[in-house]
């Protein structure tokens, strides 16, 4: 018998185990404009996961994911513009 | 709240055998607070939901403490204190990296605490502050205790640290008090005074701190005998490394602050009072009237990838991302040296943010202290070294091997030191 517990509802996971793994990276802007990053701050986490919990995870996710506006999609076709891809050739 | 942390302050009691004027713990709810202790039952709950969190991430092979902290954590009976202990033990199969130590006013250690402690090679952190103040206990009283200790320190081998208070009160006295008893204590701390409306006449003045904490305690590492006073120190050593070598935690700028750590406040530390109340810091301990009690969670509470534990630092943090820019910070030379950014601008007990532009001063100056004085420092000391070396800065060498010394890099133990050629 598995040993492995979910680390959000404690179950003892049988088959699918799903590992979630999350690093959020601070950065200061300072004073000169550059970007220095914090490493003081920047801890990578993880959480172990049954397929339940995932599922209400994902859930909860998805209630970040607003339609994009118009406006929205064409900065990110200019951004997209100034991307310079190698030849493949 | 537990998930970042290498650090937990646990607050055992908030109560205390003695009523100093100074102390930090002065303005908390007293009537709220009484009685309130960790139990062996509590202390397990907290002690393993913490290990639980190592585990989730991996972090068995990390360093972490634990610090029984208070009030006064003697008041607890031993016999549950020993339980603890043995609970921690028990535990450091799994966990080898965990280490645990007291810090305690010394009025209630008994030759049965200090026998327990020498046994596990565990410190005894105390306070002491001088002879000159009878705040903690009159005068002859404290020559007794130092006796005592003393005598544990000889006839045991238990190890003690003592951290002291810097006031008016004591200051003049300060540096030659901790001298007379560094005879049995392997390194001294020390705690500014925090500015509140009623200890005014207490704290000691930029000058007062410049000229009987720093200069002193600098000038002590120009000679065989220095004072092991630990925060110069590390601003010493963090010096010098900035000045002879090249290395990944001065270009990251990674700062140490409490407990020698790096300070990420709250992702580094945590503190736990008798609740089971978890703070980012112990600045942020339920205390004085401008606590913001929002960062107050109970351990049990879940948190999810941590992310409310990373949200109260990088929240925290924005406050001294503006604090910084007032300072200069960036553009300051002892950016990297300065240990104190606690003293810069968090020097409030109750987690406010406020800006002593005073602190950089002193900073500044104790580097210019260190570039004066490099060959004598190298000479005296060995330096312990932070992060992954790179290379020398050569025109430093220059100067060293002009005045006849030669700098040596023990890789392993990260330290160096001077010699003569």
């Amino acid at each position: 018998m598995s040993k492995v517990r979910c680390s959000r509802c404690g179950k003892v996971i049988e088959k699918t185990v799903i590992r979630l793994e999350n690093t959020i990276q601070v950065y200061k802007i300072s004073e000169t404009g550059v970007m220095v990053p914090y490493n003081n701050l920047s801890e990578p986490t993880s959480e172990i996961l049954c397929p339940e919990c995932f599922d209400k995870y994902c859930q909860a996710i998805d209630r970040l994911n607003e339609e994009y506006s118009g406006m929205y999609l064409a900065d990110m076709v200019e951004v997209m513009d100034d991307i310079q891809y190698g030849d493949s050739n | 709240m537990f998930r970042f942390t290498d650090n937990v302050i646990a607050q055992m009691t908030r109560e205390c055998n003695c009523h100093c004027s100074y102390c930090y713990e002065r303005g908390i709810d007293d009537a709220h607070w009484k009685g309130k202790r960790f139990t062996v039952e509590t202390f397990k709950q907290a002690f393993d939901s913490y290990l639980y969190y190592r585990c989730i991430l991996g972090r068995i092979e990390n360093r972490c403490d634990w610090h029984f902290h208070g009030g006064e954590v003697l008041l607890l009976p031993f016999d549950e204190l020993k339980q603890m202990f043995d609970h921690i033990e028990k535990r450091k199969q799994m966990f080898p990296h965990i280490s645990w130590c007291l810090q305690t006013n010394a009025t209630l250690v008994t030759d049965e605490i200090a026998q327990y402690f020498a046994e596990h090679k565990m410190a005894i952190g105390f306070s002491f502050d001088g002879w000159s103040t009878e705040d903690r206990l009159p005068r002859d009283k404290t020559r007794e205790l130092m006796i005592r200790l003393k005598d544990y320190h000889d006839r045991y081998g238990t190890d003690f640290f003592c951290l002291s208070v810097l006031t008016r009160k004591n200051m003049e006295y300060w540096f030659e008090d901790m001298r007379s008893v560094q005879e049995f204590v392997s390194g001294f701390g020390i705690n500014l005074l925090c500015a509140d409306d009623t200890n005014e006449d207490l704290v000691p003045t930029p000058d007062d701190i410049w000229e009987f904490w720093f200069e002193p305690v600098l000038q002590s590492m120009l000679t065989d005998d220095p004072l092991r006073e630990r925060g110069i120190r590390m601003g010493v050593e963090k010096a010098v490394q900035q000045l002879c070598f090249y290395s990944d935690d001065a270009l990251h700028g990674n700062k140490t602050g409490c407990f020698d750590r790096v300070c990420g406040f709250g992702s580094n530390m945590t503190s736990l009072d008798p609740d089971l109340y978890a703070y980012t810091c112990d600045k942020y301990l339920e205390r004085g009237p401008h606590i913001d009690l929002k960062k107050k969670v109970s351990i049990f509470k879940r948190d999810f990838l941590g992310l409310q534990q990373a949200k109260s630092v990088i929240d925290h943090y924005q406050r001294v991302f503006k604090a910084e820019d007032e300072l200069h910070c960036d553009t300051c030379p002892a950016n990297w040296v300065c240990t104190g950014e606690c003293q810069a601008y968090n020097l409030s007990k109750f987690g406010e943010i406020r800006l002593n532009r005073d602190m950089c001063r002193i900073w500044v100056k104790a580097f210019d202290f260190v570039k004066d004085n490099l060959e004598e420092i190298l000479l005296h000391n060995t330096l312990r070294l932070s992060g992954q070396i790179f290379g020398v800065n050569p025109q430093t060498i220059e100067r060293l091997n002009r005045a006849g010394i030669r700098l040596v890099f023990d890789a392993e133990s990260n330290t160096c030191r001077g010699e003569r050629i």
